[in-house]
């Protein structure tokens, strides 16, 4: 008995006693968390990046088509809205600190941050298949450009960041716009290259035609009016795969099909399904805004008879006043959903190639408005409209054709310099002309001192 | 008294660290005197003579090299007419001749005289006391019943009766006496008291060279509260311990010597806390704010599946010395809780029960409807506000007359709470045995039905062979308890405004506001098994050799059910139901094999330490979520989900280290110690995953040297120690040395990953550098002790979660940061036994704890995520705000000073640090007094904190009520006053609430607990055959003395600790 255990103990003492000096004993074999290389190991397993890349957005993209809609003449908060941060968007009241538009920074950035891991992951990945790699990098790219494009139009000069080395990024000043642009521009372009020419699924990821329907719209504010041109002739001329939805069938009855899942009208869309937390847009608040109804308001933007104004707004008897109708066709809450929050569709390559054709001297820009209006119920406007009026025509159209998307009015009205004495006249006492940026989160500019406010903010 | 001195007792009992063997080194002819004293220094054993028969200058030859005690003695007693006897650790000086008179009475039994009796003390029967009859030099000892039989002479005799931890007694027995009683005191000698430390290590507070402190079973039995730690509660000097809510079951906030590092992660701030040997998972698997009801995230307390009656003693351990042997995980502290074991001798059935009653205190003052109507009138008055029925439904719409005290309406009950316990110990000399189980069940103030309730199992069992060279122990405790509380936001029905109904004319839930009723639907369900595990098995391989196994393996394991129904949310917001199942456990693995060694050459004794430790640690979650719920009546089951997610966790930890610790004590005078330690943690990347770590600790007992021990100044005890050495931290979180790719919540199509956190491999070991120095001293015989300690911790390389600009795609990386945080405190404690007789005794026990925290230095902390968080030179605990001016008397608007004097008032760069939410001072008072069988205890708690933060008031603008403070406000120009202006704009209040206007002397004095019990005398004990029966009564919380307006000025404006009442029974038999 007794030697057992000297036996035990003498065996047991040294080997505990050595462990200190045993590399083994510390390893750790994480579950449910993959490292750099086995995440980027093959193509399934890099996908899944791309899908949380995608489920991130959806989560994150919520508010802003409501909040720009605040800042434009849009929305207004509603009467059972809860947020006070809704008011203090409506009316220029944003404070660096706490102001409601810090989280599209970080969340915009956040989305820019993955892409970059995927552009560099999958460049050192050893398992991939070229096609998986192309695939892969093109998403990332889109994605990257459709952030950096939220970025400016936001904030204004933003900082250029494309590698996940944050030693050195964390330090990056500001980017003019243009740079920015430039990268936009060169990772659509890229990404048009790289990506599939259709649809393997559902229409929920970028595809070519993804990344040449942005860059029409991106070459818009570039003022390259013939890239712009030819990015929306080659959507929309794959009429195999797009064609401009309804407000109502032939057969009659059926209500407005343009945002349906995988409509031929959507280039891409944001995947969601019943009661998840994501891609659901902007129906989930859509009790918290009024539309506005004053002179100067979208409700009288709508001309008589147009079919943009039932299907696109509607009244609600409980407050009285009109509410936001897009991406409401769930019905009750709780029943299937057969909408999906649309991020490009065809109708806007019309807008944007009426806006380029004319632009460059062409008269065919009028037809291509016409294409909507007709959609909408509206007579044809002439052809012989002047330049000015025509420009004012494509303004007034996306406004009522795009409302609530995404900020088109805002970022519309900020490109072509109409912001100041549209919102002038919209809100008299409480607009100021530095509210055409939003300011940059107090934190940013603490932790990277290279970071300048806006101005008009107090920091 | 002279007659005192026959018996002489040469020596008093030192256990000390280096008290173990029973083995001798000694070569010479040394005077018996010098060879006692030896024989203490060695072996630490008393020595008992009678003076008056023995030449303690008689020279004896003794040739003593690792040999047996008993060899020497006989071999010196030899040509001497001296016999020994040895008893437990005292060893008798018996003469020779006597014992052979002795013998021949034994022969002729008819000329033999006896005297009986017993000895006991308040408690019971005292074992193996001396007694000694003066007139014949018998001496005997008393048994395990406290019965002895001594021979006497034909007269009158005089016994003595003398133990250690006794006051002597003498008794005069007349020659009609057959039978005596004897009733002897306790000399309390905290200094002999024994310290457990790190691996199973006892050190007497004597000889101690760390800085520790002990609480004893004694004093935790006194708060009948689930959590333990809450017991300790100003009465350890260092130690702070917050209580954040008055909710059964909360977690509580443990701080050693303030805070060591500027990560805001609260683990990272926690102390390591071992029962019984095995690291215990302080952390909570469960969160009660899980329903989303309450603002912060309340972890449960896992110290609830121990109950603090099995508590024996929770040791904690500050500095250096006494940390460093854990490593990299004691730079917080170290809290050793030692459960109480099986006793030898026979069975013995303890059962313990109480009842609580827990009611809310104080309330804060708020307005009645009246006041409040006109609060708001006057608010849209000054604002030019027009009033309409949707933004003021409370003016124009509701009644104005109901009149609602909602604190009181809710929150006005009385919770409940009742515990048992029930034990069976006993044991055999080499089986000791403990079998033990408990019931709790608490419920809150606000409903009866859904409460904490908990059971729990303990088991442990010791061996050890007969030749006491083995031995072995296993413990096995296993508790399980559900938790249905739903934490009721207090505040919400502080705010709630007095004219408001909670239900509309048809009996449905009003939610013109938030309605705070709808929160008793959200309910979580929480329960939880603890199993801890131990067992330890030792093996003496050679003399002075031990070896050592400890093995543990603990687990607890939380299933969670928290609900938010439909009904549950305001009906217009039209939001779906929606459930998390959460299944939860960690189970740590923990090995520590070591070898002992203790070796005594001369007057010097060493003692070795060599050891190891593994521990693996799995942490593993599964969150099931289903959302979308449309019918209330199915929410409990997951598979009527529209939409199911399921998240799983799982991380693993794993740390290893050898350490080595040498003690040397040098004629129980010095005495040093040195600990070095190589700790291993998978928690960093490669080549960064050791760290070394090492303590010096030295202490010098001057009262042992000559030239003070007959002092004229009444000190009996003086040591003075100090230690130094560095410990370290790994309190950064699993796995971030490496991107992780983590699965997302928000799936699209599939599952989506992520990576978490950015690419940092190269940062590693937090060092904590710790230095302690103190002075004991102990005067009129011990009756008074005092204790300075001043201590000096200095962590750098702080391990942080560091700000980021989100430009890089994340807002923090892990890594080192050279800041530089410096703890340093004084810590002072004094214990004194004012009177101490049969029949009264009298101890007071006085803590109290001063504790300083500075930021050294902290690179570019002006361009840092934490400038506006932090101060060069300034405590980590720093508040920030607006510098309040006062009111402007003429338009009555609160002023605040223009710090950049740009004209207005703006964050950041008006934000000042306003003061430090760290106490000045705390700690308590403690009295207890005894008369004959009652006890009573009196314990006051102390705090000095000159700036916590005040009841926020939103606005006049909203439909929330408002503290009765806001009277006193500004009403015609001119006018001096407290508050501002009545005003609906929420943002000056939110300036106003947010500078030094609201914050807010929080210090107080608390009668925290008083207790009286009283314990049925042995006589009718032995009627009742009960071995003990004691009721008693304990009021906590009772009276708090403060300026403070809120609730209580520990919680702050959350629910505060209950006042509670109880009512208890405690018996053995």
């Amino acid at each position: 008995m007794k030697t057992n255990y000297i036996k035990l103990l003498s065996f047991l003492l040294p080997v505990a006693l050595g462990m200190s000096s045993c590399n083994k004993l510390l390893e750790v074999t994480p579950k449910y968390i993959y490292t750099t290389d086995q995440i980027y190991a093959n193509d399934t397993m890099a996908d899944s990046v791309v899908v949380g890349m995608y489920g991130r957005f959806a989560a994150y993209q919520n508010d802003l088509s409501l909040n720009t809609g605040l800042s434009s003449d849009e929305l207004i908060p509603g009467i059972n809205s809860f947020n006070p941060g809704y008011s203090f968007m409506y009316s220029y009241n944003l404070n660096p600190f706490s102001a409601q538009t810090n989280d599209f920074w970080g969340n915009l950035y956040s989305i820019i941050g993955v892409s970059n891991a995927i552009i560099e992951g999958v460049g050192q990945s050893k398992g991939m298949t070229q096609a998986g790699k192309d695939e892969a990098i093109g998403q990332a790219k889109f994605m990257r450009a459709l952030n950096y494009y939220f970025l400016v139009n936001l904030y204004g000069d933003v900082p250029l960041v494309l590698t996940t080395n944050y030693p050195e990024e964390r330090l990056k000043p500001r980017a003019a716009v243009a740079a920015v642009y430039t990268q936009i521009i060169q990772d659509l372009e890229d990404a048009s290259q790289l990506l599939g020419s259709d649809y393997p699924g559902e229409r929920v990821k970028a595809n070519k035609w993804a990344a040449l329907a942005l860059l029409s719209r991106v070459y818009l504010f570039t003022k390259d009016w013939t890239k712009a041109e030819q990015a929306a002739s080659q959507v929309i001329a794959q009429s195999q795969l797009f064609q401009l939805g309804h407000f109502d069938r032939a057969d009659g009855g059926e209500p407005m099909d343009i945002f349906t899942k995988n409509n031929p009208e959507q280039i891409l869309q944001l995947w969601n399904s019943v009661g998840a937390s994501i891609g659901i847009g902007i129906k989930g608040e859509f009790a918290s805004f009024g539309v506005t109804e004053d002179a100067t308001g979208l409700l009288p933007a709508f001309e008589e008879n147009d079919k943009r104004k039932e299907n696109f707004v509607r009244f609600e008897e409980t407050v009285n006043g009109y509410q936001i109708n897009k991406y409401r066709s769930d019905g009750e809450a709780g029943s299937a959903n057969n909408e999906y929050t649309s991020v490009l569709r065809l109708g806007e390559q019309y807008l944007n190639r009426a806006e380029a054709r004319l632009e460059l001297g062409l008269s065919t820009a009028v037809d291509d408005i016409n294409i909507l209006r007709r959609r909408a119920g509206l007579t044809d406007l002439s052809s012989g409209l002047s330049k000015s009026q025509a420009r004012a025509a494509i303004v007034q159209e996306r406004r009522v054709e795009l409302c609530f998307e995404w900020g088109d009015r805002w970022f519309t009205l900020k490109r072509l310099g109409l912001a100041d004495n549209v919102m002038k006249k919209a809100k008299p006492t409480t607009w100021k002309t530095f509210a055409l940026l939003y300011p940059l989160p107090t934190v940013e500019l603490q932790n990277n001192r290279e970071l300048t406010q806006n101005p008009g903010y107090n920091n | 008294m002279n007659r005192l001195k026959n018996l002489l007792l040469v020596t008093s009992l030192l256990a000390g660290s280096t008290v173990v063997g029973q083995q001798l080194n000694y070569q010479g002819k040394p005077t018996l005197k010098e060879l006692f004293s030896t024989i203490r220094q060695q072996t630490g054993y008393n020595i008992i003579a009678s003076g008056n028969q023995i030449n303690l200058n008689t020279v004896v030859k003794v040739q003593a090299k690792d040999k047996a005690l008993r060899d020497v003695l006989e071999e010196a007693f030899k040509d001497l007419p001296f016999t020994f006897k040895i008893v437990g650790k005292e060893i008798t000086i018996l003469p020779r001749e006597k014992s052979g008179q002795q013998h021949q009475k034994q022969q002729q039994p008819a000329k033999q005289l006896f005297v009986d009796g017993t000895v006991r003390d308040k408690s019971g029967p005292v074992e193996l006391v001396t007694v000694y009859n003066k007139s014949n030099d018998k001496v005997t000892f008393t048994n395990d019943k406290g019965a002895f039989k001594i021979e006497r002479t034909s007269h009158t005799d005089t016994l003595v009766f003398s133990s250690v931890g006794y006051e002597e007694r003498q008794l005069a027995v007349s020659t009609s006496q057959n039978t005596v009683a004897m009733q002897l005191l306790q000399t309390q000698n905290l200094l002999d008291e024994v310290s457990v430390l790190s691996y199973g290590q006892e050190v007497s507070k004597r000889l101690n060279t760390g800085s520790t402190s002990s609480v004893t079973a004694a004093t935790i039995e006194k708060t009948p509260t689930a959590d333990p730690l809450i017991a300790l509660q100003n009465r350890v000097p260092g130690m702070m311990i917050n209580t954040l809510n008055g909710l059964p079951g909360i977690q509580t906030q443990v701080q050693i010597r303030g805070i060591n590092t500027v990560n805001q992660d609260g683990e990272a701030r926690q102390p390591l806390y071992i029962v019984d040997g095995i690291p215990f998972n302080s952390n909570s698997l469960a969160y009660i704010g899980a329903n989303g009801l309450t603002s912060s995230y309340l972890g449960e307390s896992p110290f609830k599946s121990i109950d603090p009656s099995t508590i024996a003693g929770i040791e904690v351990l500050k500095d250096a010395d006494a940390t460093a042997i854990y490593g990299a995980r004691g730079a917080n502290g170290v809290i050793l809780i030692t459960t109480k074991r099986g006793k030898a001798g026979r069975s013995t059935i303890s059962a313990d029960y109480y009842h609580s009653f827990g009611s809310i205190a104080n309330y804060v003052k708020m307005l009645n409807t009246a006041q409040y109507l006109e609060m708001r009138r006057e608010a849209a008055k000054n604002d030019g506000i027009e009033l309409t029925p949707n933004d003021y439904p409370d003016l124009l719409k509701w009644s104005q007359t109901e009149d609602h005290d909602w604190q009181k309406e809710y929150f006005g009950n009385i919770a409940h709470t009742s515990n048992a316990e029930l034990s069976l110990t006993g044991g055999s000399s080499g089986f000791n045995y403990l079998l033990g189980g408990g019931f709790r069940r608490e419920n809150t103030v606000y409903q009866k039905k859904n409460g904490l309730t908990v059971g729990n199992f303990r088991s442990n069992l010791d061996y050890h062979s007969n030749d006491g060279k083995f031995k072995a122990s296993l413990s096995a405790s296993y508790a399980t308890d559900k938790n249905e509380v739903i934490p009721l936001s207090f505040t919400n029905f502080q705010t709630l405004p007095p004219n408001f109904s909670l239900y509309d004319a048809d009996g449905e839930l009003n939610w013109t506001i938030d309605n705070p009723i709808a929160a008793l639907e959200r309910t979580v369900e929480n329960r939880t098994k603890n199993l801890i595990s131990n067992i330890a098995l030792s093996y003496e391989l050679l003399p002075n050799l031990v070896a050592k196994i400890n093995t543990g393996y603990t687990r607890m394991k939380m299933d969670q059910l928290a609900i938010n129904p439909r009904r549950s949310f305001r009906p217009s917001e039209n939001i779906l139901g929606n459930n998390t199942f959460t299944k939860a456990s960690a189970a740590t693995f923990n090995f520590e094999p070591q070898l002992n060694y203790d070796l005594i050459v001369g007057r010097s004794s060493f003692r070795a330490l060599l050891g190891g430790t593994y521990i693996h640690r799995g942490n593993s979650a599964i969150t099931t979520s289903g959302n979308g719920y449309t019918d209330d009546s199915q929410i409990r089951d997951i598979h009527a989900a529209p939409i199911i997610n399921i998240e799983p966790k799982d991380t693993q930890y794993r740390f290893l280290s050898g350490f080595a610790r040498v003690g040397w004590t040098f004629d129980q005078k010095y005495v040093i110690n040195a600990t070095v330690r190589r700790d291993g943690s998978s928690r960093f990347g490669p080549g960064k995953k050791y760290g070394n770590f090492w303590s010096v600790g030295t202490a010098w007992i001057l009262s042992e040297e000559n030239w003070l021990k007959d002092n004229q100044f009444g000190l009996s005890f003086a040591k003075l120690r100090g230690s130094y050495g560095l410990t370290g931290n790994d309190n950064i979180g699993d796995y971030s040395y490496f991107v992780n790719y983590e699965r997302i919540f928000d799936n699209y199509q599939g599952q989506g990953y992520l990576p978490k956190n950015p690419f940092n491999a190269n940062y590693q070991w937090e060092v904590n550098k710790k230095l302690d120095l103190a002075a004991e001293m102990g005067f009129l015989k011990d009756r008074i002790i005092f204790e300075a300690n001043y201590y000096r911790n200095r962590s750098g390389n702080q391990l942080v979660g560091y700000g980021l600009p989100t430009q890089v795609g994340f807002s923090s990386v892990n890594q080192n940061l050279d800041a530089n945080v410096q703890n340093s405190g004084w810590e002072f404690s004094l214990q004194t036994t004012p009177i101490n007789t049969l029949a009264f005794t009298w101890k007071t026990n006085f803590t109290m704890s001063i504790n300083r925290n500075k930021l050294l230095s902290y690179p570019n902390l002006a361009s840092s995520s934490n400038s506006l968080t932090y101060q060069i030179g300034k405590p980590l605990n720093l508040i920030w705000g607006y510098e309040y001016l006062g009111i402007n008397a003429a338009d009555g608007q609160p002023q605040f000073r223009d710090v950049n004097g740009d004209g207005f008032i703006s964050f950041p760069d008006d934000y000042v640090p306003l003061a430090n939410n760290i106490p000045t001072f705390f700690g308590g008072l403690g009295n207890s007094f005894n008369y004959k069988n009652f006890d009573l205890d009196v314990f006051f708690s102390f705090k000095k904190n000159k700036h916590i933060y005040n009841y926020p008031f939103t606005s006049a603008g909203s439909v929330i009520n408002a503290p009765a403070i806001v009277l006193d406000r500004w009403q015609h120009p001119g006018e001096e006053a407290k508050f501002p202006a009545y005003t609906t704009n929420s943002s000056t209040m939110s300036d106003y609430n947010s500078s030094s206007a609201n914050f807010v002397d929080g210090s107080y004095i608390r009668l925290s607990n008083i207790t009286l019990s009283y314990s049925v005398p042995g006589k009718m004990l032995e009627k009742l055959k009960l071995k003990n029966l004691r009721a008693y009564a304990t009021g906590a919380n009772l009276l708090t003395i403060t300026s403070y307006k809120g609730t209580d000025p520990e919680t702050g404006v959350d629910m505060p600790m209950l006042r509670t009442f109880t009512l208890g029974i405690r018996t053995s038999f």
